[in-house]
């Protein structure tokens, strides 16, 4: 949802940024590749940890990078920003989840520490609430400000 | 290419072989290891029991049935039953085969249900934009 939001922010700056929010969206859900682990029961718990390199900002990064090898040359440089800002959008929202032992190895591999800012408790509805009038209202002012400026959705590609 | 492969693989090795943060199932695994010290639990509860003013609920994860201690201020607002799944914190005595709670980070069945369905909304939604957007996104694949 804040990728969404990110992204009609920034479509209001670079007209091109809604034609590739594709990637800023699966930049924003790729840290948790490992999730599917639960499908698995205990034994997706053990392989959990093999993931846990791809919820670190550097595992990530590395992984976009191998990532935009799956892309044109000419585009790899803006399809890895993309990505990586989806990414940091997800770290940065995992930050606010109120853990014991902090959620992220920010500083992985130099640390094994996990930090967190501590906002909110993961899984209370009071704040997905907040997160979805952030982004209705958002959505809403972004096309009453398209609406008054003659601003439009670029529809054309490079 | 081959070098980043090849980093990612360390990265990997480095998160499975350092077990420097408790996972669950490692701390009730390795109970001694954690005698005594703050760990995050996570367990579902089996058995609800008050006594004075502690409530003792019988917590099983995987198995592996513990008895976790809190004070009834902690717990009285939550409207926990059984079934529900705790996260707690809680200073490990799982030698003896119960914790002290310290705090509880998540409750409730729905809220792990809907840990695992946002994964799968968030994927669906993800799919959804890359079919609506396929013929611009193919434009930047090397396979188009």
């Amino acid at each position: 949802m804040i990728a969404i939001v990110v992204i009609e922010l920034l479509s209001l700056r670079y007209e091109q940024a809604k034609e590739y929010r594709f990637f800023v969206l699966f930049g924003s859900i790729l840290p948790d590749i490992g999730n599917f682990t639960i499908l698995f029961g205990k034994s997706g718990e053990r392989i959990k940890p093999f993931f846990e390199a791809l919820h670190t900002p550097f595992g990530f990064l590395i992984l976009a990078a191998l990532i935009v090898y799956l892309t044109r040359k000419e585009w790899r440089k803006v399809i890895f920003y993309l990505v990586a800002l989806g990414g940091m959008l997800h770290f940065i929202a995992d930050m606010l989840i109120i853990t014991l032992n902090g959620k992220i190895m920010v500083l992985y591999p130099l640390s094994l520490n996990k930090y967190s800012i501590g906002v909110f408790r993961q899984g209370e509805f009071i704040f997905l609430i907040t997160a979805a009038i952030i982004a209705l209202i958002t959505l809403l002012a972004s096309r009453i400000y398209r609406k008054y400026t003659g601003l439009s959705y670029c529809q054309s590609s490079r | 290419m081959l070098v980043l492969i090849l980093s990612l693989l360390l990265l990997h090795s480095g998160t499975v072989y350092v077990k420097k943060y408790p996972y669950t199932t490692y701390v009730l695994e390795h109970p001694s290891e954690y005698e005594g010290k703050v760990v995050a639990l996570r367990g579902e509860i089996s058995e609800i029991n008050v006594e004075g003013k502690t409530y003792i609920l019988t917590l099983s994860h995987y198995g592996r049935e513990f008895k976790a201690y809190a004070p009834i201020g902690m717990l009285q607002n939550l409207n926990f039953e059984v079934g529900d799944i705790l996260d707690l914190k809680a200073v490990s005595h799982l030698k003896n085969n119960y914790v002290v709670v310290e705090d509880i980070l998540l409750w409730n069945s729905w809220q792990y249900k809907w840990l695992f369905y946002r994964s799968i909304i968030g994927g669906m939604v993800v799919i959804g934009v890359l079919l609506a957007d396929w013929k611009k996104i193919r434009k930047v694949m090397v396979f188009a």
